[in-house]
């Protein structure tokens, strides 16, 4: 059982049902806000996070870091870096928020040359930093006017998180044009929205 | 127990380059003033210890892999809802498989173990088991995944080699056996897997004769012992979930090698492909827009595929293994449409996807190391109501064995970069920018944890896996200034740069096993134990 006291820390797999132990039964003291960094050290950090393998970055983390570290991150996303690092990128620029923040995500998860990775955590990160009043707008003509069907289906799953009604009734919308595709793709968004 | 007690660290003046070898008075750098790092001499200030080489493994001599194309996956999709899926699978290796039969939460099952025999894994899976426990801490209260691991391993003589009750030590080289895995549903536990008991592997060889153990998951400890009560008896379980604690039952089995370890290992890999792996679809969501589909039939001509399978064999032969037979599978049409999108890695329980997509897994004589290249994976990070992208998972460290089809055989690694910075995948290893690459780097990654290796340092650099011979990096002693300063703090983080000072409490960073990827400092390096370890592994031959 003792086992359990370890899990957060050494496991390879993520997401609190793998910490939730540790955590509970945690006395580490919590993290400060914002650190104050060297730019080196700034650097450093990001490029470590945009690293990550198994263990996804926390909030925490990526706030720690400051509006900072958003230029970096700004940059990273809207690089020629490998996808999957410009999407972690997209999660740390959510964490932080602020304005440019959600100019650069709102901005890549409109783009239609962004691989889907990318434009799937920038609509994510989108969705958070945008007012949920304003998501709709924001975010809608990406529902219903990407290229790619997945995408559309991301931006359904991303507005349907905001909780606002009238994101919902645009998710629901667009379902409907969909089809019976949109069914099966919209129903993990048009549960979040009921 | 680290073996070297002091530490150098290398101011940033490079001089005269040097060969790829690391350390002090190597490849050409002098041996009093510097040190050799990637290929460049640095002088060193001296602090506290010397700077040396990290062990290294001695390389596998390879060929070229067997690449066959799988058969279909006929695995119908799980039906949504209802209860979750018990049926056990069989061993890939049944000659040197113990089946030990059904046997409840709190039996004492025992094993032969033959003269001569050099590991063996424990495999429990479950039949009947609560899913998850409830935890108390304080007034608050959490779920967490019902771990299947045995209570209490002991030898023929008696001594304990593993007890769950007991803390775990907090040098965890010296103990006879290390878990610190979730595993719920399936629990494996494997030895040797650390320091301690590869040596008593290699000087006198394992005990042989009746080893015990007794069959146990975290849903029983709550249920047995009275220490616990507080954390996780009836008052935090509930009467009805805590009378259910105590009746789980799991189909019990022991993967053995009954010769000594290979000097040089062969692994098996079964490699399951999702066609569309950029997850870029047409207006319509049915036609992928990739440039080409990846599958089982093309990947023998992929060029992505062939990259990623050349990195993963030069990686892996890093740790002493090649790669024997390659199976290309094409995941089935479902599996295909239900996660065009990527893997949801927070669906619980019975809609665990994780444990849906690798119980795809195909049973092969021997076992093999299953690898399923997935367009998206997403998790939410601790504290997050968001989901964000991470590049591998793997189910237990270690995995169960021989056992495929289970919910735990394999791991799961995004393909999201599999096609990505193909300019760049022509010479040697490029982290940074051959998608293949990196995306063959996490596959080993994933594949060392389910032949036994934990993380060498974890995020924080307070926790170590149970290798002597791998250079840890303890936050204290590594990180300056503000970072410096979350040392012991939820905020502390320990980066590869500065993991990267070849000294043995400042290194590591470049190991495979390192927590996280910097393409300037992974080199995806293996230690010599950390090589036995995957060695011992039941899919090693």
């Amino acid at each position: 059982m003792l086992a359990l006291t370890l899990l957060a820390a050494v496991l390879a797999a993520p997401g609190p049902a793998r910490g939730g132990p540790a955590a509970a039964g945690s006395t580490t003291p919590p993290a400060p806000a914002t650190l104050s960094l060297s730019d080196a050290e700034l650097h450093e950090r990001v490029q470590a996070y945009l690293g990550a393998i198994d263990r996804p970055v926390r909030d925490e983390s990526w706030r720690a870091l400051g509006p900072a570290a958003i230029p970096e991150l700004e940059a990273a996303l809207a690089s020629d870096d490998l996808p999957t690092r410009r999407a972690s990128a997209a999660q740390g620029l959510a964490a932080i928020g602020g304005d440019r923040a959600r100019t650069a995500l709102v901005a890549h998860a409109r783009a239609e040359g962004d691989p889907f990775v990318v434009r799937a955590a920038s609509l994510r990160g989108a969705a958070r930093v945008v007012p949920p009043a304003e998501a709709a707008t924001e975010l809608g003509p990406v529902l219903t006017g990407a290229r790619s069907a997945s995408v559309r289906a991301a931006a359904a799953d991303a507005l349907a998180g905001t909780g606002d009604p009238s994101a919902c009734a645009a998710v629901q919308a667009q379902a409907k044009r969909e089809g019976t595709r949109g069914a099966t793709q919209y129903a993990k968004a048009l549960g979040k929205c009921r | 127990m680290r073996f070297l007690p002091l530490a150098v660290v290398p101011f940033a003046l490079a001089f005269a380059g040097c060969n790829g070898n690391s350390g002090r008075g190597v490849c050409g750098c002098d041996a009093a003033t510097e040190v050799c790092l990637s290929g460049r001499c640095f002088k060193v200030q001296q602090q506290s210890g010397p700077v040396v080489p990290e062990p290294a493994a001695t390389p596998a001599n390879c060929g070229a892999p067997q690449q066959l194309v799988g058969a279909a996956i006929t695995t119908a999709a799980p039906p949504g809802g209802g209860p979750c899926a018990t049926s056990t699978q069989p061993s890939g290796t049944p000659s040197t498989t113990m089946e030990l039969g059904s046997q409840k939460v709190g039996s004492n099952v025992s094993f032969q173990l033959p003269a001569g025999a050099s590991s063996f894994t424990i495999v429990m899976q479950a039949e009947n088991a609560v899913p998850q426990i409830k935890l108390a801490s304080g007034a608050a209260t959490t779920t967490i995944d019902n771990t299947a691991v045995p209570l209490i391993l002991t030898a023929p003589d008696g001594s304990t080699w593993y007890d769950d009750m007991v803390p775990l030590q907090a040098d965890g080289s010296t103990q006879l056996v290390f878990f610190a895995s979730n595993s719920p549903g399936v629990g494996s536990l494997g030895v040797p897997n650390t320091t301690a008991s590869l040596n008593v592997v290699d000087t006198k060889g394992l005990p042989t004769g009746t080893w015990t153990f007794t069959v146990s998951d975290y849903a029983w400890e709550c249920f047995s012992q009275t220490s616990l009560a507080a954390q996780c008896g009836a008052s935090v379980a509930g009467a009805a979930n805590f009378a259910n604690y105590g009746t789980g039952l799991y189909h019990v089995a022991v993967n053995m090698n009954v010769a000594a370890r290979p000097a040089q290992g062969t692994v098996n890999v079964g490699v399951y492909l999702h066609a569309c792996p950029g997850a870029n679809y047409d207006t319509t969501g049915t036609t992928c827009t990739d440039a080409r589909l990846l599958t089982a039939a093309g990947a023998q001509t992929d060029p992505d595929a062939q990259r990623f399978l050349q990195t993963l064999a030069s990686l892996i032969a890093g740790g002493g293994l090649c790669l024997g037979q390659v199976t290309w599978y094409d995941l089935p049409a479902w599996a295909q449409d239900k996660w065009k999108l990527g893997l949801d890695l927070d669906a619980t329980t019975c809609d665990a996807q994780l444990g849906q997509l690798l119980s795809l897994s195909q049973s092969t004589a021997g076992g093999q190391m299953n690898l399923f290249l997935m367009p998206d994976l997403l998790a939410k990070p601790q504290g997050s109501s968001t989901q964000t992208v991470i590049v591998g998972i793997d189910g237990t460290i270690p995995g169960p064995g021989s056992f495929a089809g289970t919910v735990q055989s394999g791991a799961a690694v995004s393909a999201a970069n599999l096609r990505a910075g193909t300019a760049h995948c022509t010479g040697g290893l490029a982290l940074s920018s051959c998608g293949a690459d990196q995306t063959a780097y996490i596959a080993a990654h994933e594949t060392g944890h389910y032949l036994g290796l934990y993380h060498t340092t974890e995020s924080a650099g307070a926790d170590f896996d149970p290798l002597d011979d791998t250079f840890q990096c303890q936050c204290s002693k590594c990180l300056t200034g503000a970072a410096a300063s979350q040392c012991g703090s939820a905020g502390a983080e320990v980066m590869a740069s500065s993991c990267n000072q070849s000294t043995t409490t400042c290194g590591g960073g470049k190991n495979l096993m390192f927590w996280l990827l910097d393409g300037a400092v992974s080199q995806g390096s293996l230690s010599p134990q950390q090589s036995s370890v995957m060695r011992s592994s039941p899919i090693v031959h």
